[in-house]
This record gives C-alpha cells, structure tokens and sequence, in this order.
C-alpha cells in the first residue's frame, strides 16, 4: 500500500470506527499525532524537524554513550507521522481497545474471584441519568471468537501496509 | 490515488466484524477506563493475597461475601449510599484491617479533595469516614493508583496532572498506564515518591508483574510496620 492510499484508508477506516460508535479511539489516536513522535537526533541532523520552531524540546544524550567527554549531543525532535505510521496507529489502538479489551475483562474475572465464584460486575453511575453497564463472563465468551475475527481483519490489513 | 478493490475489500470486511465485536465495556474511553480501575484493584487484591492476606468484599451497607460487585463509572464520597458500592476489606494476620476502592475522594495535605482511582486505606479511616461523612485523610491512605486507560500513546499533560495530584497526597501513589509513554516515564522517573507503571495490561505479563511486584512491596512494608 503506498503513502497516499494508507491516507485514503485511514479515512475510510475513521468513518467505519466512528460509525460503530467509537469515536473516542479516532480522538486519541489524533491527539497523539497531532503530538508527533519525538526522536533522539544528533545536533548536527537536527535539519528535518517538522518545523525549526518545534525543533529543540531538550537536551538529550545518548543512551550508549560511555565517555562523558566523548559523548555526542542529541536533542529531541518532533516529527510528522507518515500516512502509513498513522494508518498503523490507528489500527494498534483499534486492536488494543476492542480485540485487547478480551484479556482485560478475563484478567479482571481471574483477579476478582480466583475461585471462579460467579460473579457479576456492575458499573454503576451515581447519577440517575449516567449509563452503566455490565461484566458478565458469559459475555465476555460469547463475544472472545467476534474479538478474534476483527483482530484477523486488523493483521490482514497491516500486512498491506507492511506489504510495500 | 483511490483505495485499490483488494484493500476496499478489506477495508469492508473489517467494517463487518467491528460491529458485533463491540461491547457496551468499550463503547466510550471512560467505560474502559472503568475496566481499568477494576482491573488494577484486582492487581491490588491479587498482590495482598500473594503476602498473605485474606479478601472480603462488603458494600457501603456493611453486607459482606457480596458476588454482585458494584463499582463507581466516577468518583464519588467513600459515604455514599446512593448505590451498594463495594469495596475489599485486606486482612493480614495480626494487622489492623486494610480497605481497597475504587474511584474515591480523599483529603490531601492541603485537606483540598482529591480523588483516587485505586486506594488502600486504612480500614478505621474508612470506618469512620462513612459514619462521619468525612474524607479519609490521605495520611492514611497507604498507597493509590492513577489508571489512565489509552488506545494510543497519550501526552505529557498526563504526567503533569499526575504530579500535581500526587504531590498533595501522603504517600507513596502510582500512575499506571495501560500503554508505553516515553515523554511520561521519563518526567516521573526523577521523582520517587511518584512512580509510573507503563503497558499494565495482561497481554505484557512482565509489566504486570512490576506492578504486583510493587504492590507486594507496600504490603510487606506495611506488614513490618
């Protein structure tokens, strides 16, 4: 898949998650590209930030560095995400929030009851008007194979990405 | 460039399976987030046990052995009636009784309110707390977890909020993310007293054991005490 059809697809991929009513995931994976990836950079490359404004966050140095008088100087740099990257990371957090969201709820009926006593877990608003829902581990099953089948969708598509 | 047929075609097929795999549990950030909280107090419950401890769960009634577990979708006085909010009782032998919740207020040093997502409290505080309307005092608040629950890697304004919070608390509190933040960790790691547990999820069992493993500590601190 190239840059520009990755873009394509992002769009695509943020009306099909917003229309099935998640939009807060589009929310968060926005904000963090709007934040950009900082990357360590040696002060001689720091040539291609995403702007010389945003170009010195702080000083850094480098992990491997050894000798403190030998020891070159990186500074962070903020940079774009590339249509691919962003496609990328909006599939990670589609994963993490929906296909992931199975080894939570189980994670959850494991640490509350490890005697595996059937138990109910509600969450439950003060206020009368709020929703509430609730964890029940019969759902959680029914809906673990639906979770694997999304997740087989999510890795056939980053393959795509992967593919170029 | 249009999107090829080939990748429509997945793009589709995706589209069909995300619909029924979505679970009321995950149709808002903040109903994840709840899962989290719950998640983490299980974390707590589970690193008490491993020293030693034995669990109860009570509502705010006083009604123990509860299998109904009611939590809090925000966070609301320890006091509260309204709904049968449950909460653990920790006991160790020859210790006075410990309290885990979730989504609490506590009274800082400042005695300004704030609130917790995961707290350990002292179980007379909390006793006492809610027949007195009260706030438990922070001082004996033992230790508290922040749980912020991301679909993707969130900003430092995070690690800012968290340490204006944990300054105002007594002891030791953890902000425990469910995914890696580079920029967070790092401002964190200068402070001891406010420690950052990233990619708490039980699908990175090495994170997760960090985080018992420190649970554990403020437990078997709490023991020798």
């Amino acid at each position: 898949m190239t840059d520009e059809e990755c873009g394509e697809v992002y769009e695509v991929l943020s009306a099909y998650i917003s229309n099935a009513g998640l939009q807060w995931v589009i929310e968060q994976v926005d904000e963090a590209i709007i934040l950009g990836r900082l990357v360590d950079v040696p002060i001689k490359e720091q040539g291609s930030a995403r702007t010389a404004t945003y170009a010195i966050v702080q000083e850094a140095t480098a992990p491997d560095a050894l000798n403190k008088r030998s020891k070159p100087k990186y500074i962070q740099q903020i940079k774009d995400y590339t249509n691919c990257e962003r496609l990328t990371m909006l599939l990670d957090a589609l994963e993490l929030a929906i296909v992931r969201s199975d080894a939570l709820e189980q994670a959850v009926f494991k640490l509350l009851s490890p005697a595996q006593e059937n138990i109910r877990i509600e969450f439950v608003p003060e206020r009368r008007n709020d929703r509430g829902f609730i964890l029940e581990k019969p759902e959680t099953d029914r809906l673990a194979p639906l979770r694997t089948e999304l997740f087989d969708k999510i890795e056939r598509l980053k393959k795509e990405i992967n593919a170029n | 460039m249009p999107i090829s047929p080939q990748n429509m075609q997945l793009l589709n097929d995706l589209n069909s399976a995300l619909g029924p795999a979505v679970a009321p549990s995950v149709s808002a950030a903040s109903a994840e987030n709840d899962v989290f909280e719950v998640y983490i107090f299980g974390l707590v419950l589970e690193a008490a046990r491993r020293e030693g401890a034995t669990i109860t769960y009570q509502d705010v009634h006083g009604n123990t052995g509860v299998t109904n577990l009611i939590f809090r979708t925000s966070p609301s006085y320890i006091s509260t009636t309204t709904q049968a909010y449950t909460h653990a009782i920790i006991s160790f032998p020859n210790k006075p009784e410990l309290e885990a919740h979730v989504g609490i207020y506590v009274a800082g040093k400042s005695n300004v309110q704030h609130e917790c997502d995961v707290a350990v409290v002292d179980r007379a505080e909390a006793q006492s707390a809610r027949a007195t309307g009260s706030l438990p005092r922070s001082l004996r608040v033992l230790f508290s977890a922040e749980c912020k629950f991301y679909s993707s890697t969130p900003g430092i304004h995070l690690g800012r909020g968290f340490l204006g919070l944990s300054k105002d608390l007594s002891r030791v509190c953890y902000l425990v993310l469910n995914i890696s933040s580079t920029s967070i960790e790092r401002l964190l790691s200068q402070h001891l007293k406010h420690r950052c547990r990233e990619r708490v999820h039980p699908i990175d069992q090495h994170s997760v054991d960090l985080l018992l493993h420190s649970f554990c500590s403020e437990f078997r601190e709490y023991k020798r005490s």
